[in-house]
């Protein structure tokens, strides 16, 4: 049921599935090519077919694209922005801030669900100041290839932490200060556990799919029947199903579910940059969100929480917790993971009045944590 | 947390009758940590939470409160629709409990203090509300805070002449945005003291300020503020609250116990203030002594009285008022009327005789309205009067424009006819990408801006009677109207003048 919907889905943004699936026909040496240029999808193969139906959702990359450009013309810095081409054909879309100052290791950003580099737009140019900052978008969300991932929790948790791997290899980086909010910060551990080497300092903002689902789930005050047949029948689908099922409507779904971006962001922008964004990141065909959603358990635990693979991972990774005092992810993660790893550095951080997005909701104390620990880096 | 320099205040959010979350959540702080709420520098509620934030700094008594929301909520399930009924005067129940329950100097207590969040109705902007010269006030404008509208009837409640109704619809959680505000909402979410649910999801909306998780317990939690559950289940959230704002003291350490005592001491009604002192006591010693026996007795006493299925370290750590106030509340009525007309037949009956008697007691219930209205109702009726004029004077002058336009629009075909030229509409917009002409993204805006569009065609119109030489400049007239659903509302007239128009 939930690959029938998922199918039906992504049939309403068939020209993208068609530009991903274009460019793994593209030979090496032009990929590599074409790697230092920003390139501009084009809708080859089969798109012609469909591509005179009047799409459902008002998205395409070009309308990504033009609000991503929105949510990053504030930043004064400057950047390179590329797409990094990975082995296997998929390409990662890239921003690269101050590179003159490799010396120093590079703090590597991993956004979130649902998310994208531009969300980060009110840390760039605070965390840039001393070292290299690169952020990606993840590979299935944002700007990146939307690959179809396997629908086995483990597998599909490899192809992400491979395909930082790779992008690693790609721009050449031998060691980095990871940092991975809520999905990104689950990945940033699972590909900490497998690189072990190559991360320097572990940063885990809000992470995602820590603690394992409580057996007490009768514990809870008893919920009437009709509240768990809805939430049954919810279940089987993509979590963000209903913005694409929204049609033209989801852009204002957005809009009035979430009017705490804009008051987030609303030192940089006073009108809807921030939903439209958003809007245009998760609205594409859910590659990624399928993903996750294969990785998770209702409602929104982790298949393989990280805790029970922390004691594994290498004694010598310094690892930072940072969550947001108001947050729902609950900040006891923290710790746990200290208790899990008695010989290892764990610190755990709560920035007061943030909520789960602690970078956008209180800028200026998470940039100055997180710069204080990568200068406990070097 | 507390940051002794620039002050903390404390936000309560509005949620209907999961209000007594707020009286639990608050009863907690008084008794815990009372220098919590004592040096905040602002309470701020809208709705329920106002009501609570008015008990705790006017000088109520919580527990009192508890009682009144309990019993409300016993009197909105009394009957077969709920709180449906016509004969359930929610906003008359709440404002007798207020000022039965508020002291006499609650507005010198209040003033400056407890901000109180309201919905001004003309505007529909938010109006935080902090000064009150008398009792009547502070009621009144916590009246207004928790009047839904429909809900609780038609007619807005005035506050100093103007007319406000729930605070909840504009901000539903006042200075949320602080980082030195302790917010409290009854929903799992981005809150300081709130439910954990037992979802760790991360997907959440956001109303008016509050932000709610996306999960079974916090829809079953929204189905429950407007129709309250049993007695019990109430209970049981107030004991939530008492438990989720002790978390919150433990985890922040502001947790302050010697206090304890000294409350008691101020309590207004020496008896009780004696009895408690008594309560302390007892606890104190059975902790210190590690004598069991007193506490179980206790506990198995309380257990005779009404079996309370919740966690008991809770129940246990509630203030015996609120206790006494939960168990009153939740006892089953043991009368002969009470058992019978719980029997499955009498309620089906009920049911079915709910045609008959309905507009009996709607009519009983109008009557006793009627007289009760009699005092305000020289000013609704003025009020309602504007209302209509205002009404009547934009449909006037919407239907104004309509025909000044459909005038224009005749000039304009006309010429049209004789000149034969393409016209030269200007379109500006967002929505006419090159990309996708045919996409659905128009179908929203054009919704929204048909009206708009229609100024712009008139506007371009009359430009183009002057300055018809420039007919390539635009070329960008809305891409195939009719197969974006959109018609444009030429007269019969004007389709003839459309079609020696060349295509595009």
């Amino acid at each position: 049921m939930a690959g029938a919907v998922a199918v039906a889905l992504s049939l309403t943004a068939l020209p993208a599935v068609a530009a991903t699936a274009a460019s793994p026909s593209l030979p090496a040496p032009g990929r590599r090519a074409a790697a230092m240029a920003e390139e501009e999808t084009s809708s080859e193969g089969l798109g012609w077919l469909f591509s005179w139906l009047p799409a459902w959702c008002p998205t395409s990359l070009q309308h990504l694209k033009e609000a991503e450009d929105k949510m990053l013309k504030c930043i004064a810095s400057t950047y390179d922005k590329r797409y990094v081409y990975l082995p296997n054909g998929n390409k990662i879309w890239t921003l690269s801030f101050s590179p003159e100052l490799s010396h120093r290791t590079p703090l590597v950003l991993l956004h979130g669900f649902g998310g994208g580099v531009g969300l980060w737009a009110l840390n760039f140019e605070d965390l840039c100041e001393n070292r290299t900052v690169h952020a990606f978008d993840l590979l299935g969300f944002g700007r990146s290839s939307r690959p179809h991932f396997d629908t086995d929790a483990q597998e599909a948790e490899n192809q992400f932490v491979e395909s930082i791997e790779e992008w690693r290899k790609e721009v050449g980086l031998e060691k980095i200060i990871l940092l991975g909010h809520n999905l990104g910060g689950f990945l940033a551990a699972a590909y900490s556990l497998k690189y072990p080497s190559r991360v320097k300092h572990l940063i885990l903002v809000e992470p995602w799919g820590f603690p394992e689902r409580p057996d007490n789930a009768e514990h809870e005050r008893p919920i009437p029947i009709w509240i768990k047949a809805l939430g049954a029948i919810l279940s089987p689908f993509n979590p963000l199903a209903g913005l694409r099922i929204a049609g033209p409507f989801g852009l204002s779904l957005v809009q009035r579910l979430r009017p705490d971006f804009k008051r987030k962001y609303s030192s940089m922008f006073d009108d809807n940059t921030v939903a439209e964004y958003i809007y245009h990141c998760n609205v594409q065909t859910p590659s990624g969100e399928t993903a996750f959603k294969n990785m998770t358990i209702p409602y929104g635990w982790a298949k393989r929480p990280m805790l029970q693979r922390i004691p594994q991972m290498d004694q010598d990774i310094p690892i930072t917790v940072v969550y947001g005092a108001r947050s729902c992810i609950d900040g006891n993660s923290g710790s746990t993971v200290q208790s899990l790893r008695p010989n290892s550095y764990v610190k755990t951080i709560a920035i007061l009045g943030a909520g789960h997005y602690v970078y956008a909701d209180q800028p200026e104390d998470f940039n100055q944590k997180v710069k204080d620990i990568c200068d406990s880096v070097d | 947390m507390l940051d002794r320099e620039g002050g903390w205040s404390v936000s309560f959010a509005g949620c209907g009758f999961l209000g007594v979350y707020h009286i639990g959540a608050a009863t907690c702080l008084q008794e815990r940590a009372p220098h919590v709420i004592r040096d905040a520098r602002r309470i701020y509620g809208a709705s329920a939470g106002a009501l609570a934030g008015a008990v705790l700094v006017g000088g109520g008594s919580l527990a009192q409160a508890c009682a009144d929301v309990l019993a409300l909520a016993k009197e909105a399930r009394k009957r077969n629709l709920g709180p449906l009924h016509p004969s359930f005067n929610v906003i008359k129940i709440i404002r007798d409990g207020l000022m039965r329950n508020l002291p006499e100097n609650t507005h010198q207590l209040s003033s400056g203090r407890l901000c109180i969040s309201l919905t001004r109705v003309s505007d529909g902007k938010n109006a935080l509300i902090s000064n009150f010269n008398s009792k009547e006030e502070v009621v009144q404008a916590l009246i207004c805070s928790s009047f839904v509208p429909i809900y609780c009837g038609l007619i807005p409640p005035s506050f100093r002449g103007v007319r406000y109704v729930d605070g909840g619809i504009s901000d539903n959680l006042p200075q949320y945005e602080s980082k030195n505000t302790i917010t409290v909402s009854p929903f799992a979410g981005e809150c300081d003291i709130c439910p954990k649910g037992n979802s760790a999801s991360f997907h959440e909306m956001n109303v008016t300020n509050t932000s709610i998780q996306f999960s079974l317990g916090n829809l079953y939690r929204l189905t429950q503020a407007l129709f309250p559950p049993e007695p019990k289940v109430l209970g049981e959230i107030c004991e939530q609250g008492y438990a989720d704002a002790l978390k919150f003291l433990k985890e922040n350490g502001i947790l302050n116990d010697s206090i304890y005592i000294h409350l008691s001491f101020k309590k207004r009604n020496p008896h009780e203030a004696a009895q408690h002192i008594d309560h302390t006591k007892k606890k104190v010693l059975t902790e210190s002594n590690g004598v069991e026996t007193l506490k179980m007795e206790a506990l198995s006493d309380q257990q005779k009285q009404n079996p309370w299925p919740l966690e008991k370290s809770i129940f246990e750590s509630l203030p015996p008022r609120l206790r006494k106030a939960l168990q009153e509340a939740c006892k089953e009525q043991n009368g002969f009327y009470a058992q019978f007309s719980k029997l499955f037949p009498m309620r089906v009956i009920s049911y079915l005789m709910l045609p008959y008697t309905l507009p009996v007691e709607s009519a009983y219930s109008i009557a006793l309205r009627l007289v009760n209205w009699f005092p305000d109702m020289p000013d609704d009726i003025r009020w309602m009067q504007e209302q209509l004029c205002q009404i009547a004077a934009t449909v006037y002058s919407q239907a104004k424009s309509k025909l000044f336009c459909i005038s224009r629009k005749d000039k304009y075909t006309s010429l049209r006819k004789c000149q034969t030229v393409p016209s030269t509409v200007e379109f500006h917009s967002s929505y006419c990408h090159l990309k996708m002409p045919r996409s659905s993204a128009d179908l929203e805006t054009w919704l929204w801006e048909s009206s708009c569009f229609m100024q712009s065609v008139m506007k371009n119109a009359s430009a183009d009677v002057q300055e018809h030489s420039d007919i390539n400049s635009y070329p960008n007239f809305p891409p195939n109207p009719d197969e974006s659903g959109l018609e444009i509302d030429f007269d019969s007239s004007s389709e003839s003048s459309f079609q020696t128009a060349p295509e595009y």
